[in-house]
């Protein structure tokens, strides 16, 4: 099984740097509106671009962290089918299967989007609404792909 | 028709336990698909503009507060605060444990914060004490429901940034009928005292109620903190959080509880408790926009003027439709399922929508502790190592007496509008 | 058949509701009933700025935009919305209806496919304050107003010498009874039904912006109809906002009516002064738009 064990290790890897990059985004966007309170009292630096730049992270923090919470199997669903084991094997196989092909079509029509409402400036910070809209197509692709490595549920959560 | 097989599809893939985000997104999917008129690029529009939304930040900051909170030594100091002003009283660490819940809303948003902080606290000494585990876990799940009620909210944050209602008004309105549901809880553990096993502790003196006050101060004081600040407009829900953040931090750095590593981890818990929370609003945003596009609020309103006129029978034919759903979906799925459909419909009975917002979310709520579904409840039983059906029993007296609170919120708009109208300058 | 879904972010109490629903009668009564018009109000398929962005993608058949969003697609459209542009409701029609909107429309349909079918009155909008009267410019000196959260407003009461304070809209009303905020502005529509004259006392008539509005659609919808379809949902168009063009005045001094009725002191405002004063934020934004010519355009067919 060592083949197993480096391939788990290598995944486990891909997700730690994955979620470095979320907590670091996640990080920043909580200073920003700690600076966005601060700015209210002693006006400084304008408060409309961290407002539209807090909205922008919020976006890519919650679709860069959907991998790392399909890894993780800590997605919010509803356990009420109660079948024999070698049935629910099963059921998780189908339903993993039918959340990727959501995500497939969420990657999918998420580029078009990008691309076509993509060159357009936003608001406030002025740059191309592309920026804002990447993060979807990208998560839901990560996703597909957190849903083929991860270990199965039970096999013990390797992350620390 | 259409909106009939939006539902069929969307609880199928959820019985076979398709994520609740792509359960919404993949039938709406199907729908757009055969539909064939509407780009498949509503998805990824849907996603974003559910996403894009300031007021939603409330909901990692105050998720982040909690987690700092909870490492930080606050819950013990509760507990004891609690202890010492209601130890005494018949039912013993059953009143400690609800007041420690209503003691601990201040600080958290969220009923599963609760049920962990507050169970992992008193579970272990009421069973030592000769409480019956299978109450204990009850009263627990039972009183946790009021970490969302009584403010800072993650449910009315979401209620609030769905319906555009100001957020600091619904915190107000949560106030009293949390602290409603509590009296009825602790009601009820003292009336049943005996058979459930509470032992009653010697009265603290005055001197020990005033030692473990002023060390529970800090989480007393952080919601009047928050309150008081949305109320005088000096901040807003979103700004609320931060301060709530900050707080934990400098209270988990004197407590000396923090260091730099677990609050890295704790804010990796968050980060990823937010995007688990929040994508969801993406499906959901996709299944409501199909439901709007086929004018089924407005048929839903009318089929519900069909039954009855009355608006007290149409807040209870929408009570117990939501405790139904909530005992099959999880609450903030529920929630962020029904507000764009029941918002409007409020406005046709003309119920004050600040009230139908408290009324709702208790409702759906209570569905987190209802069997099959109950999360919270089954939460409470592996932090109480407790079977999870021995509970189904000794529930049920539990959940008729929040019914009757509920009922009793629902029938008398002014135990949910007093404060909003006497603080906050409410209504007419 | 064909059904036409109209979605509008504004509440079944506003003007372009109103409209919109005049719009649907007028289409349905002249296609003999093969044109059905579905008006989905108050948000329910998105903010403003998804609706628009739905209708240029397809989504969404007909839409409620303004300039300020078509702004986000052409610069220059944010010129129409500038501080005290207009000499009167009838400088800002010429305006509008002539050379400047209809170029500005085609520089839109070409960068986007989305087509601007008519222009509506949004109306006049005025300051309310707690605690003064505001006569000339000086009287914003290091008041703090709730703005909406965009570049113009900001910049304009910055200019003026006020304290620009983003809120969000449903905190307002605390805000002002708090005195956090000194006063608002907006439509007087807006200042009653928000109940605005509760914890204000001035209504001062600044009528600092006129706000524009209109239906749009796409190229790619209009293209799916027949020739004569076409023609019937334009037409519709133009129609109901020239009958609300000539109905707006009169529906604002009803609000007035109930405003002074509830207590607010109104007050008329001499616009010279502060036309002066915002003259050079005119054209700074003109520059940044690149669209100096535009405003020099608009400014030649002021009433004089
Ligand atoms: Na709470
Ligand atoms: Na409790």
């Amino acid at each position: 099984m060592a083949r197993g064990d480096a391939f788990r290790r290598a995944a486990d890897r891909a997700i730690a740097v994955l979620t470095a990059v979320v907590v670091t985004v996640f990080s920043v966007m909580m200073a920003l509106v700690f600076v966005q309170v601060i700015d209210r009292f002693v006006p400084a630096f304008g408060w409309f671009w961290t407002e539209e730049l807090v909205r922008m992270l919020l976006i890519w923090s919650v679709m860069l962290g959907l991998p790392v919470v399909l890894y993780r199997h800590e997605e919010i669903l509803v356990e009420i089918l109660p079948l024999p084991e070698g049935l629910t094997v099963w059921r998780l196989r189908l339903a993993a299967a039918l959340g990727a092909v959501f995500l497939a079509l969420l990657a999918w029509s998420g580029v078009e989007f990008t691309q076509r409402s993509g060159a357009f400036a936003s608001p406030t910070l002025g740059i191309a609404r592309a920026w804002l809209y990447a993060p979807i197509p990208l998560g839901a692709a990560l996703g597909i792909v957190a849903l083929a490595i991860r270990p199965r549920l039970g096999e013990g959560r390797t992350l620390a | 028709m259409t909106v009939l097989m939006l539902f069929v599809l969307f609880t199928l893939l959820l019985v076979l336990g398709v994520p609740v985000a792509f359960s919404m997104g993949l039938s709406a999917a199907v729908i757009l698909i055969l539909d064939g008129g509407v780009p498949l690029l509503v998805l990824p529009q849907r996603f974003f503009s559910s996403l894009d939304s300031f007021p939603l930040m409330a909901i990692p900051l105050f998720i982040l507060a909690g987690n700092l909170m909870n490492v930080s030594g606050i819950t013990n100091a509760i507990v004891r605060c609690a202890s010492s002003l209601v130890g005494h009283v018949r039912g013993g660490l059953g009143q400690v444990n609800i007041l420690t819940s209503v003691m601990f809303s201040g600080i958290s948003g969220s009923a599963a914060a609760d049920v962990a902080a507050v169970g992992s606290m008193l579970l272990p000494a009421m069973k030592k004490e000769g409480y019956k585990p299978e109450h204990a876990v009850v009263i627990t799940a039972s009183s946790a429901i009021l970490g969302p009620i009584i403010p800072p909210s993650l449910l009315m944050v979401l209620y609030g940034a769905m319906t555009g209602l100001s957020i600091g008004t619904l915190f107000l309105a949560g106030i009293l009928p949390g602290l409603t549901i509590a009296a009825f809880l602790m009601l009820w553990v003292w009336w049943n005292a005996d058979r459930i096993g509470g032992l009653r502790h010697p009265r603290a003196g005055a001197a020990e109620i005033g030692r473990s006050f002023l060390r529970a101060l800090p989480a007393l004081v952080l919601p009047v903190l928050i309150i008081g600040g949305i109320q005088s407009g000096i901040f807003t829900a979103t700004e609320a959080g931060i301060l709530a953040v900050v707080y934990a931090l400098v209270f988990g750095a004197v407590t000396g509880q923090l260091d730099l590593r677990n609050s890295i981890r704790l804010t990796r818990d968050a980060a990823i408790s937010t995007s688990a929370i929040l994508i969801i609003l993406g499906g959901a945003a996709l299944f409501a926009w199909i439901i709007a596009r086929e004018g089924f609020p407005a048929q839903l309103a009318q089929a519900l003027q069909g039954l009855t006129e009355n608006r007290h029978l149409a807040l209870m034919l929408i009570i117990a439709a939501l405790l139904v759903l909530g005992m099959f979906v999880e609450t903030i799925s529920a929630l962020i399922l029904v507000t764009p459909m029941l918002a409007p419909i409020a406005a046709v009975y003309g119920l004050d929508p600040i009230h139908f917002a408290v009324v709702v979310v208790i409702s759906v709520l209570l569905g987190s502790i209802t069997p099959p579904v109950a999360i919270i409840l089954i939460l409470a039983c592996r932090i109480g190592e407790v079977p999870y059906a021995a509970t189904l029993r000794p529930f049920m007296p539990y959940f008729a007496i929040i019914v009757a609170g509920l009922l009793v919120i629902a029938f008398v708009p002014s135990v949910t509008l007093f404060l909003p109208r006497e603080l906050g300058g409410y209504g007419q | 058949d064909t059904t036409i879904r109209f979605a509008h972010h504004l509440p079944t109490t506003s003007e372009q509701h109103v409209a919109a629903e005049r719009f649907a009668a007028l289409v349905e009564d002249r296609s003999g009933g093969s044109l059905h018009v579905e008006v989905l109000p108050a948000g329910q398929m998105g903010g403003q700025r998804e609706i628009i962005e739905s209708v240029q993608l397809g989504t969404l058949d007909m839409g409620y935009g303004e300039s300020g969003l078509y702004a986000n697609y052409v610069p220059a459209f944010g010129i129409l919305t500038l501080p005290y542009l207009y000499d009167s409701p009838e400088h800002w029609r010429r305006v509008v209806l002539g050379e400047t909107g209809t170029g500005l429309g085609a520089e839109l349909e070409s960068a986007t496919g989305l087509v601007v079918m008519n222009w509506i009155e949004a109306g006049y909008r005025d300051t309310y304050t707690t605690d003064r009267e505001i006569a000339a410019p000086e009287d914003f000196k290091g008041m703090k107003i709730r703005v909406p959260e965009s570049p113009v407003f900001v910049e304009t009461f910055a200019a003026l010498g006020a304290e620009p304070t983003p809120i969000p809209s449903p905190e307002i009303y605390t805000a002002m009874q708090t005195g956090v905020v000194a006063a608002m502005e907006g439509t007087p529509e807006v200042g009653y039904i928000q109940r605005i004259y509760e914890v204000a006392t001035h209504l001062n008539k600044t009528r600092h912006i006129f706000f524009d509005g209109s239906f749009v659609t796409s190229r790619m919808f209009l293209d799916s109809l027949g020739d004569e379809e076409q023609a019937i949902v334009l037409e519709a168009a133009a129609e109901v906002a020239e009958q609300q063009r000539n109905e707006r005045a009169g529906r604002e001094e009803e609000w007035f009516a109930k405003l002074g009725a509830e207590g607010l002191e109104i007050h008329e405002v001499d616009p010279a002064p502060f036309r002066e004063a915002l003259a050079p934020l005119q054209d700074s934004f003109a520059a940044k738009a690149a669209a100096e010519d535009l405003l020099a355009a608009i400014r030649d067919a002021g009433d004089d």
